[in-house]
């Protein structure tokens, strides 16, 4: 499919200082879906999309998530074409913390290679490294499936959104919830709360629109009011140490960072 | 009923000698008309009889003279012109004709009916004006109100008249709508901008109006409207008026004519003394004004006369020269008291900057002949010797506006000054921690001249106590003596006595409360205050700062905490001014120098999110528990790093004065009251200010001056300068302008004592909205430095 050329001529910044992309947004926005396109489109894209450009983005990769939700790169340029007035308040937040700065100077990351797996599966039983190896073996996930940040320039920024989905398995070994649909809706409740990213939002408001009545019937009535209270009464989770905590034993992290688990349905 | 068909018989009589009868019998035959006919005993409803409305003779009512008022000045040109192109404009749509016998009945009452319900408007709208601002300004009204709602009623009486005449057509009433709302919108916008301008016009329009309906009164004689001199007038008219039985529409006219007359008499009249007013109300009293010429219009009417003289400002002011020729001695008590306590005209208590400039400013400009004592009270030591060795600051500090270097260059204080403790600053940046707004003020703005000086408080102190010292012969100093209590009951007349520490006791003929926050006068005299404390604390110090730079700006950073303000006091010195929470200032107060020096540094500089760090990282000991110096440079780097780009560039703060740091808390409060009889409070006695302005102190200054000039003219015009009366003048001048400057300082710290995001967003765009309009930057200066005109 072409693109008219002076619709994509739209799309491009202003400023002579911008380097240009090799394609028009609208074509990665159409790329989207096709999951493998869009790889290649958004690394060969490098700076900050113009307004128009992030809602082009954004509605598309909205529609292409509701669409499949499986599509993990759709729900991640999701969230960072909408979170363009959140992130600097979560850095507001991580700023005011002593955690907080520590983090944004050392900037940690989470992986197979930072973090010694083996190591963490070798720790006695009931310590949170432990018990988050048991999360990852058990649903045979991998620290490394996180989206890359495509379409957010500032490092910080960017670096915070990082941190953020590098968080998400930490999130489900505390609050001992699995990867099911409505388990995973349950944590972007909780996420909603803490976090306030608009996409956390779209996801729960949309996520439970595809549930079976049961399901919708647990959602509700037992886990979106445990992520509503206890994602309110917890820290505030990005100003979390986690690569620190890995020794100590799982009920005393919860007792510290205030989180109780979820109800087993 | 025989009353009725007499009357139409009459009627009817009349119609056959003119052509237009139909019209004005169907007019004539309307319910209210016959209803006025058959009830011609009883009063009408719609007539208002007025005892004062004069009752004008025959002769009176045909010797009506057409005159017109020399135009002299600018606004009588503009007045002139303003009737001319409205009566051009009037004669055009309503077809006038000066000429005889051209204008038929129904275009005779289209004009009269028109221009009545024109005509009504000026005297109420002045009135309303006039009563608008004699409330606002606490002014009493001398008589003007009554007489210009008169001249509004006087003229819808006219209008009730001809509408009896003439029931007009929808396309005419909504012709009169328009005109009317056009009218009073644009006559109450001129009326705002010159009384007189739009009295002079009055005047102008009536000549006109006179000359119309003299035009008309010929036309009953030989034109088209003859039938006018034998139609019976209606009821309510021959009320009004109280016209003899069997007066006829052409009486009702000429009485018309008469009342135009006598308003354009009344407005000439208040063009001219408007302009007396303004002029110098020295030369108002012997100035000799021509009485108002009734003459002109020749009424009888004597009660009516008194009642305007009784209300004349003219009458007013000779009788003030009446009594200033009295001259009352300043010094005489005018309620001798039994009492041994030693008295003087003016006593101050409270020895600061204001009290001492009040008194210093009576002491030195009082008629050299005037026998006025002044006793001015400090409990603390007026004439304390002050350090004066180079680098060496104390830490109260004030920034002093060209209004106030005026009122110290009047009392002769500023050329005492050493102008090496005088520091002008010529630039002011004041920008936002949160968000990107931002106001620059230049001496450009200001024409050149310094924004404002700073101004060490115990240097300005000194001076003022040197000039006391010079006029002992007119100021009793009581040194380092405590007031010990206040008696004596003010409401009865009696004067305030003052008992001093010692057993040594003064009477006052006025008390001024200059004694502080805490003023012992203000308790006495049960004076109220309003306000709240802010559990705000300012933080101040005197700071080394890099010297290398010029050091002329005064700097101020909005924290979502409170301001930070950094002033320059000499090259390499400047004066830090930090409100921020109570619980916050113990613990800055307390930091080490090094920490406290960048913690100041790190507030000026970096986001606002390293300020909120550093501070919460203090225990409360004031020991800090985070590397301040790594903490502040890397919060510098990364908010670089990261595109925030830098504007304001303040020298950076290298070190601390020893032992200059200390702390007061912020409040805003102001008196209910600034006077009461025989007490008077200035400066913080009667208010005080949060300092984000800088504005406290001068404000207390702009108390004494205009309290100075009060209490001097009072004892010019030889009055009792206790006297609430004249003590109102001060309140009246100066509790709006400080109530204004107390709500813009607070409104102003309330926009930026919030990081919401909506409000930093609005105030965001407000500052460099301002910072781009020159005009509007040169306003705020002119009157933060109180030199508008």
């Amino acid at each position: 499919m072409s693109i008219p050329k002076s619709f994509s001529r739209i799309c491009k910044p202003l400023g002579p200082s911008c380097s240009l992309p090799k394609q028009s947004l609208l074509q990665v926005a159409y790329r989207l879906h096709n999951s493998s396109a869009h790889q290649e489109t958004a690394e060969a894209y490098a700076r900050d999309p113009t307004p128009i450009e992030r809602a082009t983005l954004a509605f598309s990769s909205a529609f292409t998530a509701i669409a499949d939700p499986t599509r993990q790169d759709a729900v991640a340029t999701l969230a960072e074409t909408t979170s363009t007035y959140t992130l600097p308040l979560l850095r507001s937040k991580m700023l005011s913390d002593p955690t907080g700065r520590r983090i944004l100077r050392t900037k940690p990351l989470v992986s197979s290679k930072t973090l010694d797996l083996p190591h963490l599966r070798s720790l006695p039983p009931g310590t949170f490294g432990r018990e988050y190896m048991n999360f990852l073996d058990g649903q045979g996930v991998s620290p490394d499936t996180r989206e890359p940040i495509r379409y957010i320039q500032n490092p910080e920024l960017s670096y915070i959104l990082t941190r953020y989905r590098q968080s998400h398995d930490f999130y489900h070994t505390l609050a001992n919830l699995g990867v099911s649909v409505p388990e995973e809706l349950a944590i972007k409740y909780f996420e909603f709360v803490q976090t306030g990213l608009p996409m956390t939002l779209l996801s729960s408001l949309v996520g439970p629109l595809r549930l079976t009545k049961e399901e919708r019937r647990v959602l509700f009535d037992v886990y979106v009011p445990w992520a509503v209270q206890c994602g309110g009464k917890a820290k505030f989770l990005m100003n979390v140490y986690w690569e620190e905590w890995m020794d100590e034993k799982v009920d005393v992290v919860r007792k510290e960072l205030g989180i109780i688990p979820a109800p087993k349905v | 009923m025989n009353t009725r068909t007499a009357y139409i018989a009459r009627l009817n009589r009349s119609y056959t000698r003119t052509p237009c009868t139909k019209r004005l019998t169907r007019n004539l035959r309307s319910p209210a008309t016959l209803r006025q006919t058959t009830l011609a005993s009883a009063p009408h409803p719609l007539a208002d009889p007025d005892p004062r409305k004069p009752v004008y003779t025959t002769h009176d009512l045909s010797h009506i003279e057409q005159t017109h008022r020399k135009r002299e000045s600018v606004s009588d040109w503009v007045a002139w012109s303003a009737v001319r192109l409205l009566r051009f404009g009037f004669d055009t749509a309503t077809n006038y004709s000066d000429k005889l016998n051209v204008m038929n009945e129904r275009q005779w009452l289209n004009r009269i009916v028109f221009l009545e319900t024109v005509a009504g408007v000026p005297g109420m709208v002045a009135g309303m004006t006039r009563h608008m601002k004699v409330l606002n300004s606490l002014n009493r009204d001398q008589g003007w109100i009554h007489t210009l709602l008169e001249e509004a009623e006087n003229e819808r009486m006219h209008l009730m008249t001809f509408m009896g005449l003439r029931r007009p057509s929808p396309f005419f009433r909504a012709f009169v709508v328009i005109g009317q709302a056009g009218f009073f919108t644009l006559f109450t916008i001129a009326y705002a901008i010159s009384p007189k301008t739009c009295h002079r016009f009055v005047g102008y329009l009536e000549e006109e109006a006179v000359h119309t309906y003299s035009n008309c009164l010929l036309d009953t004689e030989v034109g088209q409207i003859r039938h006018w001199t034998v139609t019976p007038a209606p009821l309510v008219a021959k009320q009004y008026w109280r016209l003899p039985e069997g007066a006829s529409i052409r009486d009702v006219v000429a009485a018309v004519r008469a009342d135009e007359a006598e308003h354009r008499t009344r407005n000439h009249e208040i063009a001219d003394v408007k302009e007396v007013e303004k002029g110098n109300p020295k030369t108002d009293d012997t100035k000799a004004m021509p009485p108002p010429d009734h003459h002109q219009i020749g009424t009888k009417r004597d009660q009516f006369n008194n009642d305007i003289q009784h209300r004349s400002p003219l009458l007013q002011s000779s009788q003030r020269s009446f009594h200033s020729s009295r001259k009352l001695r300043a010094s005489e008590p005018a309620t001798p008291s039994p009492d041994d306590a030693a008295p003087y005209d003016v006593v101050i208590v409270g020895g600061g900057i204001v009290g001492t400039a009040l008194a210093c400013g009576l002491a030195t400009r009082v008629d050299s002949s005037s026998p006025l004592s002044v006793a001015l009270i400090e409990a603390g030591d007026l004439f304390r010797p002050i350090n004066t060795q180079p680098g060496q600051f104390s830490n109260r500090v004030s920034s002093l506006t060209p209004g106030s270097v005026k009122f110290l260059d009047d009392i002769g204080i500023w050329k005492r000054l050493d102008s090496s403790f005088l520091y002008p600053y010529s630039k002011m940046r004041v920008w936002d921690a949160v968000g990107n707004g931002a106001i620059r003020f230049d001496a450009k703005d200001n024409d050149g001249a310094p924004i404002a000086y700073m101004a060490q408080n115990n240097v300005v102190q000194a001076a003022l106590a040197d000039v006391a010292k010079e006029q002992k012969e007119r100021i009793s100093v009581f040194n380092k003596t405590k007031v010990e209590n206040i008696v004596g009951n003010v409401r009865s007349g009696e004067w305030p006595v003052v008992h001093l520490e010692g057993g040594r006791r003064i009477r006052a003929r006025v008390l001024i409360g200059a004694d502080g926050v805490t003023s012992r006068v203000r308790d006495f005299a049960k004076i109220e205050t309003v306000g709240w404390d802010y559990s705000q604390k300012g933080i101040v110090a005197t700071l080394k700062v890099d010297s290398s730079v010029e050091n002329v700006t005064a700097w101020q950073r909005f924290l979502p905490t409170g301001p930070i303000a950094l002033l320059p006091l000499a090259p390499g010195y400047s004066s830090l001014v930090w409100s921020t929470t109570t619980a916050l200032s113990t613990r800055i107060c307390n930091l080490p120098i090094d920490d406290f020096v960048t913690l100041v540094n790190t507030a000026f500089i970096n986001p606002v999110e390293d300020i909120q760090y550093l501070t919460s990282q203090i225990g409360p000991d004031g020991t800090p528990q985070t590397d301040f110096k790594s903490e502040s440079e890397w919060g510098r780097q990364r908010s670089i790093e990261n595109g925030d780009v830098r504007t304001m560039f303040p020298p950076s703060v290298v070190g601390l004065v020893e032992g200059s740091r200390a702390s007061f808390p912020l409040r805003m409060r102001n008196s209910v009251t600034y006077v009461d009889d025989r007490i008077a409070l200035i400066g913080d006695a009667a208010h005080t200010v949060h300092p984000l302005a800088g504005q406290g102190l001068n404000i207390g200054l702009a108390d004494a001056e205009a309290l100075t000039k009060v209490l001097l003219e009072g004892m010019e015009d030889g009055q009792d300068i206790g006297q609430i009366h004249v003590l109102e003048k001060y309140a009246a001048a100066r509790y709006l302008p400080n109530v204004t400057m107390l709500t813009a300082v607070d409104g102003i710290g309330r926009l930026f004592g919030t990081d919401a995001r909506i409000t930093s967003w609005i105030r965001s765009i407000g500052l460099n909205l301002t910072d781009s309009i020159a005009p509007l930057k040169s306003a705020i200066m002119k009157y933060a430095g109180r030199t508008f005109p």
